[in-house]
Parts: structure tokens; sequence; C-alpha cells
């Protein structure tokens, strides 16, 4: 799995791609703390919205819905939004047997 | 994907050791044994995710010591059903009796577990627990729709 960082203000994305198994969690989980954590690096600004694309996250287990609802509840105490984008039908279809899509996942 | 070449029935086993890359040896496996037996993709999927969740709490927390223990998967393919079968020897465990996600709850209220076991029992048809020889056995159960003629 890997991980891409965009930022643009206070709005950072993460694009995931491969498979969010086990593992790939774990390293989700690190990248999302590292931008809730090290907004003063690099003049990062304090996060207002973090965009976690699913686009290309051919698999998704429940490890990577854990670190995506745990940090979307931080995002929600910090008076902001953790949102899931445009989710493969793979991530999606995981999201949806959560009961989370509806929740998670950006309108467009 | 195409009508299926199963007269009988196919199987793949293989023996696992309890740690996490060995998952990865099984997902090639599996890749294979889907591709080879052209099975539908979504039946791929659902192997692939309750795998994934049953191996990881195998893995995670059947196992009382450091030592290495052998994780049995053993798939079973015919032209109707995929059976998919996983024997540990870590401490009893029965998934099967876990408590029901309420997954209509919002989100800042859903508990934050029990999701895997949630996902094994909304992917498969029928999830069988069984203690045999002082061993976990779960056998899941997935129904395949009729190949195309």
């Amino acid at each position: 799995m890997e991980i891409q960082k965009n930022i643009a203000g206070d709005s950072y994305e993460l694009l995931v791609s491969g498979r969010v198994d086990g593992e790939g969690a774990n390293r989700l989980d690190e990248g999302i703390l590292a931008i809730l954590f090290n907004k003063n690096k690099d003049n990062q600004k304090e996060p207002k919205t973090i965009y976690v694309n699913l686009t290309s996250a051919t698999f998704l287990c429940s490890a990577g819905v854990r670190a995506l609802m745990q940090h979307w509840r931080t995002m929600r105490n910090r008076q902001g939004q953790l949102l899931v984008t445009r989710p493969s039908p793979e991530a999606a279809e995981v999201l949806k047997m959560a009961g989370l899509y509806e929740q998670l996942v950006e309108r467009i | 994907m195409g009508s299926r070449s199963l007269p009988g029935s196919a199987v793949l086993e293989i023996i696992l050791k309890n740690r996490p890359e060995e998952k990865q040896r099984l997902l090639a496996a599996l890749e294979s044994f889907v591709g080879a037996h052209q099975l539908p993709k979504a039946a791929f999927q659902a192997a692939d995710l309750v795998l994934e969740e049953h191996l990881t709490n195998v893995m995670s927390y059947a196992y009382d010591d450091r030592r290495e223990h052998e994780i049995r998967v053993r798939l079973e393919a015919s032209a109707t059903q995929l059976v998919i079968e996983v024997e540990d020897d870590g401490r009893a465990f029965d998934p099967t009796q876990a408590p029901e996600v309420d997954t209509s709850l919002p989100l800042d209220e859903k508990p934050i577990g029990g999701l895997g076991i949630h996902f094994i029992r909304r992917c498969m048809d029928e999830v069988r627990y069984q203690r045999r020889a002082n061993r976990n056995v779960l056998r899941m159960i997935k129904r395949l729709p009729a190949a195309a003629p």
C-alpha cells in the first residue's frame, strides 16, 4: 500500500493506493497521525479537513475502517472533519457493510 | 467471468505460520485458485476479506505463548459454492457467538470493535464453528451464482 499526501492550506488529502489490510491500516493510521500531530513542521497549518481518497484502494478491512472511525472522532473533537472521497467499489462495499458510507463518504 | 470448469470440486489447502506476512502467501494462492477455476470476482473479494479478518483475529488473540503455530486453511470450490475452512490450535473461541454490531448507530456512538466478525457474517451465507481435538475450526460457505452456459 502507498500513501501520497497533498496539502492545500488547512486541507489535507491522503491518496491511498493498494491494499488497506492489517499492515496497510497501520500505515494509514500513521499517515493521519502525522497530519494531526506535526502541524508546525514545514509551516503546516492545523488541519481543518482531512480527505482520505480511496479511489485506488483495492481492498479495505476492518482495521482500516477502525482507523477511519477513530480519526473521524478526533477531527470532530477538534471542530474539523475527516471524509473519505471517491472510494473504489471494493472500499465502498466495505463501508456500506459497516453502515458508515453515508456518514464518512463525501457527497459530490 | 465465464463459465466455471468444475466438474466435481477443486481443493486448495495451505498451512500458514502464525505470522502476519504469511497472509501474503495465502493471498497469492487464493488469486491463483480463483483464476484457475474461474470463480466470480465477488466470491474472491468475499474470501479475501473473511480470511484477512479471521486470520488477523487468530494471529492476534488466539495464542497465549510466543511459539510458532500452524494454521490450516482449506478452500473447496464446486459449481454451487465455495467452502472456506480455517483450523487453528489457539485457545477456544467461537466467533459465531460474538454479539451483533449495530451498524445503524451514528458514527460517534458506534463501537470501534467487532466489525471483522460482522464482515464475515455479511460476506458469507453460512458460518459454523466447531471445537475439535483442541482446535478451532471455522467453516464458512459462500454460495455461487449459476455459471453462464
